[in-house]
């Protein structure tokens, strides 16, 4: 690709679509976001401000890393405190997609009333094309995709939307990035979701499943921040099940070993033959652990999934825990370039039995299960 | 060289399609559904590529019919990939339906026929599916298996005396191994 050509077009793009007004980008700390605002402040200078929500549902970092980019590059900061607003629409909500409507909505309100204070008309954001595939394809909805699903902004919310990075997959924008100069904290950092730990919290929203959305995801990125995998994190379900016989002694009879397959109560998106699924998850319990791999694993989560179509995740347990517990912890890796697809990370028994450990140790004696299901049927983030 | 891509219903790979044709400097882009034979000529297309997309074969034959009329009637190379190679089948009579093992993720594929489409292939590859039915046999005496999997007989078909060919794989995503070299192969097959 001809990077110094298609900054030149996106600089061009922005100049032209912003008419010499005010613009405003809201940043997040992740690669798109910091991309675009970089573009925009070479394209209009100081007619760009920028906003960082803080919706309650990001870490630690991404403070840090907003900070960071700000300071490096000049951009003018606010951060909109709206934490409040967002916890009181969501907390028991348990539907994943009504989550993330909800979130999108109250996300570009809040914008929106930032807009008319500043006057201001224009918004560039950093949607990229696995953004808007998924959501115009019924996936999930990103929380960035408005005009694609045919949401006039102007109307609803009073700006136009500029979208410079639309036609790019994240490989495309890491390249980018680099080509910038950004750092490589930067262009190699993993992808986070805008709605960040609130979809990590699945099933219905309650504070303390988004705490400990928290303290699991710190702990698997800290972890796993060697084991190149392009996402890492954790994700925290409700501790209900019964057993699947069928299950069960179908697998069993496949590898000539008992598996138990719990059927846990909360349901996960997946994508099947491109079509959004919200299904069970399928959680395998096993006695000899140290004995299995990744691509075992991987295999019979193929033959669950394509027996049993209400599947569209498999986990496997990696620490037995306390079931009297009220929540389960799923530890998930995956190895993508572009998002599209995804492979899961091949990391041996004996480093996730580690990590679930310092899960055990620091957050408390949950059930813990690492997730092996690729993309498709799966999707990246576990909600 | 002009190759657009037909995107069945907002399918989640017909962007990589796209993409990957550009890759390879191929001018190429992204074409709405309802896409006639009329519009392919009319914009002197040299080939065309039917992208997958979530619609299920058995319920979408009457609604994909100016696909259909595609397959049958343009005279330069076709690819269908995914529900569009299910629809090649059926435009020349064959049948399609829901598969007994639906596929999703890494499958490995076996090369029957080590076709132009395949070249410089090895005789097995893993490539990613992601399809809830599939070609049922026989096939129509006019097309013929190229390659299959463990769970699908019908991975890959030719016609046998046009450029026409289907996958039920996804070349064009980038877990599937030597994918680029599906859309090189046909470009070479453009060429000729």
């Amino acid at each position: 690709m001809n990077f110094q050509a298609l900054v030149d077009g996106i600089v061009d793009m922005i100049r032209r679509e912003t008419k010499g007004k005010n613009a405003l980008v809201a940043l997040s700390g992740g690669i798109d976001s910091t991309v675009t605002a970089i573009l925009s402040k070479i394209a209009i200078g100081d007619k760009l401000k920028c906003v960082f929500i803080d919706t309650g549902f990001m870490r630690e970092r991404d403070f840090k890393d907003v900070d960071y980019v700000s300071n490096k590059y000049g951009l003018d900061v606010e951060i909109i405190n709206a934490k409040d607003e967002f916890l009181s629409e969501l907390l028991g909500r348990s539907d994943a997609e009504e989550k993330r409507r909800i979130f999108r909505e109250i996300f570009y309100s809040v914008l929106g009333r930032k807009f008319k204070e500043a006057k201001c008309k224009y918004l560039i954001q950093g949607t990229i094309a696995s953004d808007w595939i998924e959501t115009k394809g019924g996936i999930k909805t990103q929380h960035n995709v408005l005009k694609q699903i045919g949401i006039d902004t102007v109307k609803k919310y009073g700006f136009k939307v500029i979208e410079p990075l639309a036609d790019m997959y994240k490989d495309q924008v890491r390249e980018l990035a680099k080509f910038l100069g950004l750092p490589r904290k930067i262009y190699d950092r993993q992808p986070f979701p805008g709605p960040g730990l609130l979809i990590r919290a699945v099933g219905k929203l309650t504070e303390r499943k988004l705490d400990l959305a928290r303290k699991a995801t710190e702990i698997v990125e800290k972890e796993l921040a060697e084991m190149n995998c392009s996402q890492y994190f954790a994700a925290v379900i409700d501790n209900k099940w019964s057993i699947d016989e069928r299950a069960s002694i179908e697998l069993s009879t496949r590898i000539v070993e008992r598996l138990t397959v719990k059927r846990m109560d909360t349901y996960a998106t997946g994508i099947k033959g491109d079509l959004r699924v919200y299904g069970r998850i399928a959680a395998l319990m096993d006695e000899n652990i140290e004995e299995k791999t990744i691509p075992q694993l991987v295999q019979l989560q193929a033959i669950l999934i394509s027996k049993f179509s209400e599947y569209t995740r498999v986990v496997y347990n990696i620490s037995r825990g306390n079931e009297k517990r009220k929540h389960a912890i799923i530890v998930r890796a995956v190895v993508s370039s572009d998002l599209m697809t995804a492979n899961v990370a091949e990391i041996s028994m004996n480093r996730l039995c580690e990590v679930a450990q310092k899960i055990k140790d620091e957050v408390g004696d949950f059930p813990i299960y690492y997730d092996v299901t690729p993309k498709p049927p799966a999707t990246i983030e576990f909600e | 060289m002009f190759i657009p891509v037909i995107d069945v219903k907002s399918a989640q790979y017909s962007h990589l399609i796209y993409r990957r044709l550009t890759e390879i400097d191929v001018q190429s882009k992204l074409l709405p559904v309802e896409t006639t034979l009329n519009d392919l000529i009319k914009m002197r297309a040299d080939a065309v590529i039917l992208s997958g997309g979530p619609p299920r074969i058995f319920e979408s034959l009457g609604e994909l019919s100016n696909l259909i009329e595609i397959v049958l009637n343009f005279e330069s190379p076709i690819l269908g990939i995914c529900i569009s190679h299910q629809l090649i089948a059926c435009a020349f009579g064959g049948k399609a339906g829901p598969a007994k093992t639906p596929e999703y993720g890494p499958v490995v594929i076996y090369i029957d026929d080590k076709n132009e489409i395949f070249e410089g292939f090895n005789d097995q590859f893993i490539a990613w599916a992601s399809h809830n039915d599939e070609v049922y046999t026989p096939l129509p005496r006019e097309l013929k298996i190229l390659a299959h999997s463990e769970n699908c007989e019908v991975q890959a078909l030719k016609h046998l005396s046009r450029p026409v060919y289907g996958v039920q794989f996804h070349p064009e995503v980038s877990h599937t191994e030597n994918g680029l070299e599906i859309f090189r192969n046909f470009t070479s097959i453009v060429k000729a």
